[in-house]
């Protein structure tokens, strides 16, 4: 029962949660261009509108693909608030991701193929840091279940400080912010403007905004998890880095494929490796 | 009957019934007979397999096989055999495949008349959990196969008429080797084991040479000229132990631990060659050559896994020594290397051979680190891998003989043009990655498993599984796209799949059952058959905790049920089927665009290979280097380490 109640708590309340961060993201993305920005709820009317389209879809997959698109995430997202093994979190995860990029690709529209591919190297590009991440955790707290973690009290940050940063990093890539916004960029001066949903209309397109807000507040779960032994420093350490997250995206132009993927190999190997190895020659755990 | 008689006269038959269906497919006067003795053939084997391991009790069983004379043949069949490869050296005039056999056939010799006469031993067979589990993974799959077969080979000679047709020679070899690798995991004898591994060799070699075209010759020696060298280190291996310990059999050498880590460094690069580990990846590459069941024999249920097998088996003698981190180093950087060069890949099949290579990679890593959790994961991997990866190239065998292509470019479309089929190698592809199919339940066990070492070691495979695992969701991502990837063009042929026969229909979906069944079935399979050999080993039985199996299992039910009911909930809805967006260009869903002048010219899309940012051709050098640098050392830490 413990165990079930966070994770329908999550299923529940994270598209609300998730839609009033868009919601704040865009207001605060207008302040930092001097704009005044949407109503809160904006996200909110955007995807009743969606809702509201008739249907126009361009193939029969699309639509079951992308609505297993949401239920995966809200299933990972559940098993990650539920308890469930964070690696197997990460799995299912990318699962859910793989729903999106099967609806893209199942369209001809070579926009949508491209997004696809792009969104692919995403994956490939942060899939090492994300488990690696679990592993530094598993090795430090000896637990892979959210709750258990968070009750062992272990202060991860100072275990781990390489591996939160590698993860903020590879955050700016799952977020969809610049500069590592390859297939789904909201930026109008960018070469394909979300690539990966140019086929995708109407309600078909509403599921993927609410995945995203499921999406998000798994994520930033990652990162309570990393301060959860203060429960006030956990959620102002979330507010913070979200919030640079979204000054990076105003901040930055796109990076091209090859830099997001190498880069991100990189310092994943660098920082959160590197972290890794360090807590044995340090005799942590 | 006794349970251990009743084990043995099993035992016998499944090294002996597939022995006699060979010799009998090489007599068969004609098509019906050989059809026939196929699908009989298959069926008694599968039963056997199964009877075998249904009857297997607690613990494990050895047997005497006192049977006057056994030694000589065992001899005489080795001479023999050294005497084809010898015949086929000279013919083609290989002086390197020569002089390795003779080498082979003066050890076998050595070993026989000056050390065996000494040794007693006590057990020529036996059957553990382990050898049950690779009994009904090569009984159950490789039937299905060679069932299959039937139907592939049909078409295959049907689209090449130049060819020979020499399918009784090819389905007694499919019989045969399957015959010896139940020899193979059923002998305690290890110089009846070095007997089955070679026969498995040479099966492969003529196997993968059927066609005799220049290129299959050439990949035919480079297979056969290195699994024999890893019968050299067999051969060293069993010499040594009968000369310094005075011993012949597998048990009697797992029991001096530490004592036989030279014979067992040895039989670990015998294991790593027949794994096909890197720097010796490339004779199973060059197998591709072969007609597809081939592959899906030697990728499944035979040849390469009876590498993983031994590998495992070393685990309890090797673990924790330089030896054994050489070994999990040897099968991390196999599965790291493997998958990102895959990246580069466009060719189907190699992405299957390589996707092979990177997993039993990820076995042998567990066979090195060892102990029960590890070890627990090469058990279960072994039969998801098998299950999975036989489905693959059976459904990739049957577009090849369709379409004539084995580049992912080509597999466009294919949910359109042969649904059943596309649906079928979607099972295979999740199979191979998806959550929670056992793949990656393997992968995730590995991880935790590995960060139990504890030195940083451990974290350093884990890291190497981390950018490993990152590469395969990659590759597997974009052919799965081709896949799903919907042109519905006017002109396409739907009635493609009525040409597959119902040979190739029912191994398939056998396979595609199984995938889905050894899944679910995890629990049952581990509690059966893994945890009780991990409990007589090493007093633990490894294995994931209820919690998770049941976690697995609500994910597998999910993740059928959500898509198909997403589907069919669909088809019903009302909604309007419009052309794809191109920025306002004229374009329908044939991918055709209206151009200049009126014409109409098609899209091609093809997907990344990132052949600019990995350079698979230096990745595989190098990393080829490095790991033949680390068998070097596996070798001599095999000779300086002292416990």
């Amino acid at each position: 029962m413990e165990k079930l109640m966070p994770a329908l708590a999550y299923a529940l309340l994270a598209p609300l949660a998730g839609g009033l961060l868009a919601g704040a993201d865009r207001i605060v993305s207008a302040r930092m261009q001097r704009r005044v920005g949407p109503p809160l709820l904006q996200p909110f009317y955007d995807v009743a509108k969606l809702f509201s389209k008739g249907d126009v879809e361009v193939n029969s997959l699309q639509y079951p693909l992308a609505l297993c698109h949401l239920l995966f995430m809200a299933l990972a997202g559940a098993l990650f608030f539920g308890g469930g093994d964070i690696l197997l979190v990460i799995f299912v995860f990318t699962v859910a991701a793989l729903f999106l990029v099967a609806a893209a690709f199942s369209s001809a529209s070579p926009y949508s193929f491209v997004g696809a591919e792009r969104e692919l190297i995403i994956i490939l590009a942060a899939e090492p840091a994300l488990l690696i991440a679990a592993a530094a955790i598993y090795k430090v707290s000896g637990s892979l279940n959210f709750h258990a973690v968070a009750a062992s009290g272990a202060p991860l940050i100072k275990q781990l400080p390489g591996v939160f940063l590698c993860l903020f990093y590879v955050l700016t890539m799952k977020l969809r912010k610049s500069p590592f916004d390859l297939s789904y960029s909201h930026h109008a001066h960018q070469e394909i403007v979300k690539g990966i949903t140019t086929d995708l209309g109407g309600r078909t397109l509403a599921l993927i905004e609410i995945t995203h807000w499921y999406e998000n507040i798994l994520l930033l779960g990652l990162v309570y998890l990393f301060f959860a032994f203060s429960a006030p420093l956990a959620l102002a350490a979330v507010a913070l880095t979200y919030f640079l997250e979204v000054l990076a995206d105003n901040t930055n132009a796109r990076v091209r494929w090859q830099l997001a993927l190498s880069s991100t190999w990189t310092i994943t190997l660098l920082l959160a490796g590197g972290n890794l190895l360090a807590l044995y020659a340090l005799g942590g755990n | 009957m006794h349970t251990d008689t009743a084990v043995s006269y099993l035992v016998a038959s499944l090294i002996l019934c597939p022995l006699a269906l060979a010799l009998a497919l090489l007599a068969a006067p004609g098509l019906r007979t050989r059809n026939l003795l196929v699908r009989a053939g298959a069926l008694l084997t599968g039963a056997g397999a199964l009877a075998c391991a249904a009857a297997g009790g607690a613990g494990a069983y050895y047997f005497r096989g006192e049977i006057h004379g056994l030694e000589t043949l065992f001899l005489a069949a080795s001479l023999g055999l050294a005497g084809v490869m010898l015949r086929y050296a000279f013919k083609y005039k290989r002086p390197l495949a020569g002089a390795l056999a003779l080498a082979q056939a003066g050890l076998t010799l050595y070993f026989d008349l000056a050390c065996a006469p000494g040794v007693a031993a006590d057990n020529a067979f036996y059957a553990d959990k382990f050898s049950l589990l690779m009994a009904l993974v090569i009984g159950v799959l490789g039937p299905l196969i060679c069932v299959y077969a039937l139907g592939y080979m049909r078409d295959f000679h049907r689209h090449y008429p130049r060819l020979p047709d020499r399918r009784n020679f090819f389905f007694f070899l499919l019989f045969v080797f399957l015959s010896a690798m139940f020899g193979v995991v059923f002998s305690n004898h290890l110089g009846h084991m070095l007997f089955f591994w070679e026969v498995t060799t040479v099966c492969s070699f003529l196997l993968i040479g059927h066609t005799r075209t220049r290129e299959a010759v050439n990949n035919a020696f480079l297979a056969l000229n290195i699994n024999l060298t890893g019968g050299l280190a067999f051969s060293l291996a069993l010499i040594w132990l009968a000369r310094n310990s005075g011993i012949v059999e597998l048990d009697k050498m797992l029991a001096l631990r530490g004592a036989a880590l030279l014979p067992a460094a040895l039989l670990c690069y015998a294991a790593i060659t027949k794994a096909a580990q890197f720097p010796f990846s490339s004779w199973l590459l060059g197998a591709m050559v072969a007609p597809t069941p081939t592959s899906a024999l030697l990728h499944s249920s035979t040849m390469v896994k009876a590498g993983v097998f031994l590998v495992l088996k070393m685990a309890p003698v090797i673990a924790g020594t330089a030896v054994g981190n050489a070994v999990a180093l040897i099968g991390a950087g196999t599965f790291l290397a493997a998958s990102i060069v895959n990246i580069t890949e466009p060719n189907v099949k190699k992405v299957l051979a390589y996707s092979t290579v990177a997993n039993l990679g990820l076995i042998v890593a567990c066979g090195g680190v060892g102990g029960p959790a590890a070890v627990w994961i090469g058990l279960v991997l072994i039969v998801f891998h098998a299950v999975s990866k036989s489905l693959l190239f059976l459904v990739v065998g049957t577009v090849e003989n369709r379409f004539y292509t084995k580049d992912m470019e080509n597999y466009d479309n294919l949910i359109v043009k042969m649904p059943v089929t596309a649906l079928l190698f979607v099972a295979g592809i999740a199979g191979m990655f998806i959550a929670p199919f056992g793949v990656v339940v393997s992968k995730w066990a590995a991880i935790e498993a590995f960060l139990k070492v504890p030195s940083a070691f451990g974290a350093a495979l884990v890291i190497m599984i981390a950018y490993g695992s990152a590469a395969t969701v990659f590759y597997w991502s974009k052919l799965l796209g081709k896949i799903l990837s919907m042109r519905d063009q006017p002109g396409v042929e739907k009635k493609r799949e009525a040409t597959i026969g119902n040979d190739e229909w029912t191994a398939e979906w056998a396979h595609a059952l199984l995938s889905f069944a050894v899944c679910a079935g995890l629990p049952l399979l581990s509690a059966w058959l893994v945890e009780p050999y991990l409990l007589a080993q090493y007093g633990a039985p490894g294995g994931l905790g209820n919690f998770n199996y049941g976690v697995i299992t609500m994910l597998l039910f999910l993740l059928v049920a959500l898509p198909a009911l997403a589907w069919a909930l669909h088809r019903r809805a009302a909604y309007r089927l419009s052309d794809t967006y191109v920025c306002g260009r004229q374009m329908d869903s044939h991918l055709l665009v209206g151009g200049a002048m009126g014409s109409w010219r098609e899209i091609t899309l093809k997907n990344y290979y990132l052949d600019g940012f990995f350079d698979s051709g230096a990745i595989l050098r190098y990393s080829n280097y490095f790991l033949g640098a680390v068998v070097a050392f596996m070798l001599a830490a095999g000779v300086i380490w002292k416990n």
